[in-house]
């Protein structure tokens, strides 16, 4: 019997088929991806450092607000603050300074970022308020530099608002200069990265800041769920990053006399518009002796400025191999570690990503030009959690430099519809086996590291003076997380400290390659680097066995210095012009 | 597309079931080789009779010996020359044959002697829309639904010429309130996803497939523009469920085995693809996506072995050749992944990351200047999306503003996407409907007539131009907006409908019924039409065809309120003639 069946599936199946053929080579919305999750390889064993949380005894018990707590509705509540450690004081021993937030109905009492200093035995006063420092707006990155050098550290905070520049008294004490110092913008801006460096190598430290997003906390985005920059998997998210205008960065020239010139426009700067900017490293990265600079930069191509040594920069961190992955993806850019993993003497970078995609480790040939080793690096295997802060940094003191970043979600409504997408993370940790390849370690490392947080900047430092290097995490809505390394005893190590006279007194921008059992690792003085974050600012070589190593300095200002046979296991000042000269008081114990 | 694959003609589908070794069945008389039936049933063809010539082409068709069902069909048609129903068959068992001409033939002798048959009507139109006569096919299909509002294969096949033709709004509006029926939501589905209404698309499909867990293939299209949406774990979810039901349904276990590769979890998409082509050697997606998942763990020779052997099967497949390529340059064959990288790009150049590859492998054979030109072209194809990401969230809170009562906002939205993209009629277009908000109908205007002047067959906007000019009383120019909305869709219902009351208003109520006729031809559910229609008619006191096409309202919503007061009002009887 003839039926009537004039059915047009096979259309259909086209329509569907068509829809699904070109999703393998095409980004499908806010994050674009592209390195997929790799196989893990058998673990290899070993010893590593232990860590353990000790911020509750050590006296960092102020919880740091940050958004809500259950549901995040702007992308302002989503930063989550930097950290540092800082020797404010100058008294040998690394104070701790952490950048806090607000929420939408208004700071909540304690809501402030914090200054702690370091006791000497373990723990920590806040001292916010007698520095001079309580605030509570919505505090994103800070870096530390001598801006004024006399010799003591100051400190620059930028903030979705206005930014704040705040000088070091020298007495304990710090005053707002930002209005004096003519860094104060009158708009709303969305200052994230932010770093000290010396771009014209005149001796006085110049500020670059990066600038997120446009976004108007009075007329801001509202989520729907047709507008794709406003949902995640079916779930209402705030709006943004994508969707909205990218950021202005800015330039400022330090005029010598605690005063800066906002040189955007005539560096070039300004003109580099379209990339969501986050963290700011200034390095050299290419040797030729004058600072560049690398933002990492958040769903859109990461930036590259090279320093064309006339007070410009040109952008070029495509044909460098630096803005997006190896296959051509934008990525989640947020923190970025730098070190120098493959002991090749150069400066390479670590860039956190968002969930599903790798962080991506850029292995530099020394000239700036980058290659994305993520893969072949097996970093792929961790792709679970949104990565924040990073460091490349030797925490076993072996002579290999480890990677390190930790975790977060930003969005606090998904994990009740996605267990898999929890808002708190572990930390991560993968050790460096020497042979290209890096091995995870986040279970195999002490609970400090597998405890979940919803952790934003890290910032990495030797607060006890042991001779390893320690972990200080602001994380959101909670108190920060201070994890004591116990690095296997037989390592050695030295630590390096430089003090700037014709370059900038915090010598930011001076690099240093120390020679040992074969090896040369290089690592430069940074301002900012992991996630809106500042380290502490003395180098420090895990040396492995070795009993000497070889010292040579390159200051910012092109002075060279080489010091021979350099025993271990400590810490030396080195002055520029001068050489090594005696430590601080309280350096060391 | 071959309309009748799936046709009901017994077990025989497609050309190739038609016997070989034909020869004339001396018995029967037939032209068509050999043909062996039943003796019972040939010995009913003595004396031959049409019902022996029927009941003996259905028993070949059974047996999927088509021609000799068509001799005994022509039997049947020289016996009965005057019957629908034996053109109707001959016309098909033809149609099924590809004899194209003479089908049609048949099949519109059938549609003449029985202009009510539904059946022939829909094999006309299938045969006519694949001989590529689309407007004789529409026409077909648009008198089924004359005939039954609910014949779901004429909505499916005029929705379906609809999403083909880009007219995803007029398809939605013919589906809308139409039978709950798996082919007839999926069309929905597909029509709110390609008109970018994707929640709606979503929740349509996702409120369906709660009341028929069933309907794999709708299952699999609201998977799909889940997938579009980024909303992997739901697309999962829904298609793990439908596995549970049909664990070997192929085209289900494709498209999971393609959200598990998108989602990038090694740990489940390995597994399930290394499985998924025990299951099914040489089947394409499974070579093509075992390939991707090596090359993405860094087995680039494994994965070559498998993607070649796809690109085999499917040279003409994008992302193969990029796949292949990407692999070959992992392995530093620059040249070979040159060639298969600039293939990818010659099937479909619209990706940004396939010219990033294109840069790095010219990169390495030296090829400074190519390199920096790729990454030219890849660099401005991310601009350009970004830029696209920024006018679609602009356009989200237009609309949002728009909703709440906010139209000034919705303007300063839509202006800003206008500074991103000036030359966009769109925008220009969802600005107007902004100011037509405000009452700003001189703002209105503007945008209007710059939406038409950058895009000169916008319907909408030239029917929107029209009704300002209504509001303006300047008839005449609404009648020429009205016109070029017409001439730039043909298929345009309203426009239709609007020219015709501009005419009715005018007392033109016959050139007015013209209109409003082919309102309802392009869409044969459109009640406020046929209510038009039947008050033009009702005014040349034409009142039985009034009171039908109000009854043709009523069949579609059958308490319309202005079709039952308006039927109330109409005469009982035909008075004599008085038309105009």
């Amino acid at each position: 019997m003839l039926r009537t069946l004039f059915s047009r599936r096979n259309f259909l199946a086209s329509l569907i088929a068509a829809s699904c053929e070109r999703l393998f080579g095409q980004a499908a919305g806010m994050s674009s991806g592209g390195s997929k999750a790799q196989s893990r390889l058998p673990p290899t064993g070993g010893v590593y450092s232990k860590f353990t949380d000790i911020a509750a005894q050590a006296g960092l018990n102020a919880v740091m607000v940050y958004g809500g707590e259950k549901q995040i509705k702007f992308i302002i509540e989503s930063m989550g603050g930097g950290c540092a450690f800082l020797d404010y004081d100058n008294d040998g021993w690394m104070d701790i300074f952490l950048l806090g937030g607000s929420r939408l109905e208004g700071s909540p009492a304690g809501a402030s970022n914090r200054l702690y200093r370091n006791n000497r035995d373990g723990t920590f006063i806040d001292v916010t308020a007698h520095a001079g420092l309580l605030d509570s707006g919505w505090a994103c990155g800070v870096c530390v530099g001598d801006y004024d050098n006399d010799g003591f550290e100051d400190i620059f905070c930028t903030y979705y608002g206005h930014n704040k520049l705040y000088r070091n008294n020298g007495d304990g004490t710090f005053t707002d200069v930002t209005k004096a110092s003519g860094l104060f913008d009158a708009t709303t801006r969305f200052g994230t990265g932010c770093s000290f460096f010396d771009y014209n190598r005149d001796g006085h430290l110049d500020l670059f800041v990066a600038n997120y997003v446009e976004f108007d906390l009075q007329h801001p985005p509202i989520p729907t769920m047709e507008n794709p920059t406003c949902t995640y998997e079916g779930t209402q998210v705030y709006c943004g990053p994508r969707g909205l205008k990218a950021g202005r960065h800015s330039l400022y020239r330090n005029n010598g006399n605690g005063t800066f010139t906002d040189v955007s426009e005539a560096s070039g700067i300004a003109k580099h518009r379209g990339s969501y900017g986050m963290t700011a490293v200034t390095a050299d990265f290419d040797n030729d002796g004058w600072p560049d600079i690398f933002l990492a930069c958040d769903s859109t191509p990461s930036l590259l400025l090279m320093n064309n040594r006339d007070g410009t920069f040109r952008e070029e961190g495509f044909d460098r191999g630096v803005a997006v992955s190896g296959e051509g993806f934008e990525q989640a850019g947020m923190g970025v570690g730098v070190g120098d993993p493959g002991l090749n003497g150069s400066t390479s970078l670590l860039v956190t990503h968002f969930q599903k995609e790798a962080s991506g480790l850029y292995l530099n040939d020394g000239k700036a030009q980058f290659a994305d080793i993520t893969m072949d690096s097996r970093l792929g295997v961790e792709t679970s959690y949104v990565g924040w802060g990073a460091a490349v940094a030797d925490f076993d003191n072996d002579g290999l430099p480890d990677l390190f970043w930790v975790t977060g979600n930003v969005y606090p409504e998904i994990e009740k519809k996605y267990p898999q997408y929890p808002f708190k993370g572990p930390r991560i940790l993968f050790r460096n086996r020497g042979d290209g390849t890096f091995e995870e370690l986040t279970n195999e490392c002490g609970p400090a590291i597998s405890q979940l947080h919803a952790s934003r900047g890290v910032a990495i430092g030797d607060f006890d003076n042991d001779g390893d290097l320690d972990i200080l995490i602001m994380n959101v809505n909670e108190t920060p997380s201070l994890l004591r390394n116990d690095a296997p005893p037989g390592n050695h190590w030295i630590k390096i400290k430089l003090i700037g006279t014709t370059s900038n007194r915090s010598a930011i921008g001076s690099r240093v390659i120390v020679h040992y059992a074969g090896k040369a690792q290089m690592q430069q003085v940074l301002s900012q680097s992991s996630y809106l974050s500042c380290n502490d600012p003395r180098l420090h070589f895990g040396l492995g066995a070795a009993r000497e190593a070889d010292v040579h300095v390159l200051w910012p200002g092109g002075r060279e210095e080489k010091l021979g046979k350099i025993a271990v296991d400590r810490l030396i000042t080195v002055k520029e012009g001068s050489g090594i000269v005696p430590n601080l008081s309280h350096a060391l114990k | 597309m071959n309309s009748l694959t799936a046709s009901g003609l017994g077990k025989c589908v497609l050309r190739s079931c038609i016997p070989l070794f034909l020869s004339l069945s001396s018995t029967v008389g037939l032209a068509a080789g050999h043909c062996d039936a039943p003796s019972a049933l040939l010995t009913k063809t003595k004396p031959a009779t049409a019902v022996a010539y029927q009941n003996l082409g259905q028993w070949f068709e059974g047996k999927g010996q088509l021609k000799c069902a068509a001799e005994a069909y022509r039997q049947q048609v020289l016996l009965a020359p005057g019957s629908a129903n034996a053109h109707l068959l001959l016309g098909r068992a033809l149609q099924v044959l590809s004899v194209g001409d003479e089908a049609a033939l048949e099949l519109n002798r059938a549609v003449d002697l029985d202009p009510s048959s539904k059946t022939a009507r829909l094999a006309l139109g299938a045969l006519e829309h694949d001989r590529g006569n689309q407007v004789e096919a529409l026409r077909q299909w648009q008198e089924v639904i004359h005939l039954d509002p609910d014949s779901i294969t004429a909505l499916d096949w005029i929705a379906k010429t609809r999403i083909e033709a880009h007219q995803y709004t007029a398809a939605l509006d013919l589906l809308s309130n139409a039978p709950d029926n798996e082919d007839l939501v999926v069309d929905r589905v597909v029509a709110s996803s390609k008109a970018a209404f994707f929640e709606q698309a979503i929740t349509t499909g996702m409120t369906a497939i709660e009341k028929h867990a069933d309907w794999l293939r709708l299952r699999m299209a609201v998977a799909t523009i889940l997938v579009q949406r980024n909303r992997f774990q739901e697309a999962i979810a829904l298609l793990e469920i439908g596995l549970q039901s049909q664990p070997d349904q192929i085209d289900l276990e494709t498209l999971y085995l393609r959200v598990l590769v998108l989602m990038g979890d090694l740990s489940k998409s390995k597994p399930y693809a290394a499985d998924f082509l025990k299951r099914h050697p040489g089947n394409f997606d499974g070579l093509y996506l075992n390939g991707l998942l090596e090359r993405q763990d860094g087995a680039y020779d494994a994965a070559l072995l498998h993607l070649k052997a796809a690109e085999a099967m499917r040279p003409d497949h994008f992302d193969v050749h990029f796949n292949v390529g990407s692999a070959l340059a992992k392995l530093h064959r620059n040249e070979q992944a040159k060639a298969e990288i600039e293939e990818a790009i010659r099937i479909d150049d619209s990706g940004a990351d396939v010219h990033f590859q294109l840069a790095g492998v010219l990169r390495s054979l030296n090829d400074t200047a190519g390199a920096k030109k790729q990454m030219e072209i890849y660099q401005e194809k991310l601009r350009s999306r970004a830029l696209h990401d920024q006018t679609i969230s602009l356009a989200a809170q237009a609309a949002q503003k728009l909703a709440a009562g906010d139209a000034a906002g919705a303007v300063e939205a839509e202006n800003e996407i206008l500074k991103i993209l000036p030359e966009d009629a769109v925008h220009f277009y969802d600005l107007s409907l902004a100011e037509d908000r405000m009452e700003d109908f001189a703002a209105e205007q503007v945008a209007l007539k710059r939406a038409v002047e950058l895009r000169p067959d916008f319907a909408l906007a030239y029917n929107q131009l029209g009704y300002l000019a209504i509001r303006d009383n300047d008839e005449t120019a609404a009648a020429g907006y009205f016109q070029k909305a017409i001439a730039s869709a043909p298929q345009y219902a309203e426009a239709e409908s609007n020219l015709g009351s501009l005419l009715a208003r005018e007392g033109k109520d016959a050139e007015a019924e013209q209109y409003f006729r082919a309102a309802v031809a392009a869409n044969p559910r459109y009640t406020d039409a046929w209510i038009n229609l039947a008050a033009s008619l009702a005014a040349r006191s034409m009142f039985t065809e009034a009171r039908e096409a109000v009854h043709n309202a009523l069949r579609v919503e059958p308490t319309n309120p202005d079709a039952v007061k308006l039927l109330a009002l109409l005469p009982s009887a035909q008075p004599a003639p008085n038309r105009k």
